[in-house]
């Protein structure tokens, strides 16, 4: 039976067959791997390697059938049930080297972290064809063809179809919980975004000299929190208006300026609300970053942020090695600019700390 | 007549109204004031700033643009308010040569003033092809002033802009570029 294909490309319907497919190579998987073990008399293995995970501190998978667990366990050396992997045996490094790319996007995609646009979409679809196909898995013929119609979107072709049976009830969850947080992004966007709504009638005057912020000729930095707060706030909106200039300031705190005749949202008078000190928010920007130990590194152009940030990144680089992040980490970036660590171990991802566009590779964050 | 040009809209009058002033052209003869006659045009900003100037012809001097009326606008458009950027245009037998000089924030001085600019960033600010744009509303031709007029003086390399007399279309295009949208875009200013 062939799976159903997008019609519409956009942005909830790709989270919607992300879902579909990775539940589906799961469960094909699982049935390669299971068939294997039960012809061989092996009938507790999950349960058995589950274990093994949980002595070594791994995450603990409730499914036999979730990807990123057999994937986890068919790049151990030292699987005790390797054997049962279809295509480890034959193509050893070629499958480890696939898995663990796969097991990393996966992640990032089941933490709804990633906006599910056709160039992503692909970045996750076509290693999984390649996993998929050294698998020997049904499922590579069905994911040639969605391949190519999110090829032919990205081209700008249409298709003029009714919608697809409907996509399996948790699959529908996880689209709407992305559409929710496209939504969310819409409403709150992070600083340096298109601001949103009507312009804002407090009008406030950015002051090059004074390096303030005066309402009606007075001052209202004690509005910005306390004297560093006000300081650190007021450099970033001189970032933006290096001459002062004129803002606008919301009801919630909002803060918003003309940016090359564009209304962007420069920035918050308080907190920036809904900010959670453990959880990042919004999609991950479409960069991969790894820590040196003494730097970060944007892994496709080699470069260092510290010879490209604008600010000195000391601060920064020293806090992610208080906070103990482990040298070589792969990290990932928002686009609100919350810096997160997925460990590779637990699959947990956590926010380390938050940057703005001034200590960061310049034109990776909005703004 | 209005024209919508990039982030901006120029309003231009209809009717030509009188003009007492002084000629920005001061050559020998034109001290004092003279009367006359002017073409409005009002320029309208995404960012707020709703500002009118007048292209002012003389009996006995170049023509000029001039500011007529500062409406309301934010600060960074201040140096337009003093009254900085005026236009002086001079005839070349039957038309007209216009320098397309922009205003430029120069960090030192912490002031904006007219500089040279290049076609590419007079694109990039008008949001299309300027040139074109300028011969859709009369212009004649664009280059250095020497390729213009065959003048060899020190301003010969400016870039330049070539009008048949009495033009307005074009000379108000030219002019929002060059001041009001090369402000707004932060021309001189190092700003990601």
């Amino acid at each position: 039976m062939n799976v159903p294909l997008p019609v519409k490309g956009d942005v909830i319907e790709l989270g919607g067959f992300y879902y579909f497919l990775n539940f589906t190579f799961g469960d094909q998987l699982y049935e390669s791997v299971d068939t294997y073990l039960k012809n061989n008399g092996d009938n507790d293995w999950f349960n058995r390697i589950r274990a093994i995970h949980a002595e070594k501190g791994l995450a603990l998978y409730d499914d036999a059938n979730d990807p990123r667990f057999l994937l986890k366990e068919g790049l151990f050396p030292g699987s005790s049930i390797k054997a049962a992997f279809p295509g480890l045996s034959e193509h050893k490094d070629l499958w480890r080297n696939q898995a663990a790319e796969l097991k990393d996007v996966m992640n990032n995609w089941s933490h709804g972290s990633i906006r599910p646009t056709h160039d992503l979409f692909l970045d996750y679809a076509i290693p999984l064809f390649d996993m998929a196909m050294i698998c020997s898995l049904p499922i590579a013929h069905d994911l040639q063809r969605i391949i190519q119609r999110v090829r032919d979107f990205k081209a700008g072709k249409t298709f003029d179809e009714p919608a697809p049976q409907p996509l399996p009830t948790a699959a529908q969850e996880y689209a709407e919980k992305i559409a929710d947080k496209v939504e969310e992004e819409i409403q709150r966007p992070p600083v340096g975004a298109a601001w949103v709504g009507e312009v804002p009638a407090r009008l406030v005057t950015l002051k090059r000299q004074t390096l303030d912020i005066t309402e009606a000729g007075k001052s209202i930095r004690q509005e910005f929190g306390d004297p560093d707060a006000a300081s650190r706030k007021i450099s970033i909106l001189m970032k933006y208006f290096p001459i002062g200039g004129q803002l606008r300031i919301a009801p919630d705190g909002a803060i918003m300026g003309y940016v090359k005749g564009d209304k962007v949202l420069v920035g918050w008078v308080g907190d920036e609300p809904n900010i959670d000190k453990q959880e990042a928010r919004g999609f991950f920007v479409n960069h991969k970053y790894e820590y040196t130990g003494s730097d970060v590194i944007d892994i496709e152009t080699g470069e260092l942020l510290s010879t490209l940030a604008e600010d000195s990144v000391a601060n920064l680089v020293n806090g992610l090695k208080v906070w103990g992040l482990p040298e070589g980490s792969r990290i990932n970036v928002s686009i609100y600019g919350d810096v997160v660590f997925t460990d590779p171990d637990t699959d947990i991802e956590r926010k380390i700390t938050l940057v703005h566009k001034g200590i960061w590779f310049p034109g990776h964050l909005p703004g | 007549m209005l024209i919508a040009l990039g982030k901006c809209t120029i309003e231009i009058d209809d009717q030509t109204i009188p003009f007492v002033g002084k000629p920005m052209d001061n050559s020998a003869g034109n001290e004092g004031d003279q009367e006359g006659s002017v073409t409005m045009f009002r320029v309208r900003t995404s960012d707020e700033l709703d500002i009118q100037y007048g292209i002012v012809s003389w009996p006995e001097a170049n023509r000029e643009v001039t500011l007529i009326e500062w409406h309301s606008g934010d600060t960074k458009y201040d140096s337009l308010k003093k009254g900085t950027g005026r236009l002086a245009l001079s005839s070349a037998g039957a038309n007209e040569v216009f320098q397309l000089r922009a205003m430029k924030y120069n960090t030192t001085s912490k002031k904006a003033n007219l500089a040279n600019v290049t076609i590419e960033d007079l694109n990039l600010w008008a949001q299309t092809d300027l040139v074109e744009l300028l011969k859709g509303h009369g212009a004649l031709r664009v280059g250095t002033k020497e390729e213009l007029t065959g003048e060899d003086n020190k301003t010969k390399g400016i870039l330049s802009a070539l009008v048949p007399s009495g033009n307005v279309e074009a000379v108000a295009i030219a002019f929002t570029v060059t001041r009001i949208l090369a402000i707004m875009y932060d021309y001189g200013l190092d700003i990601n």
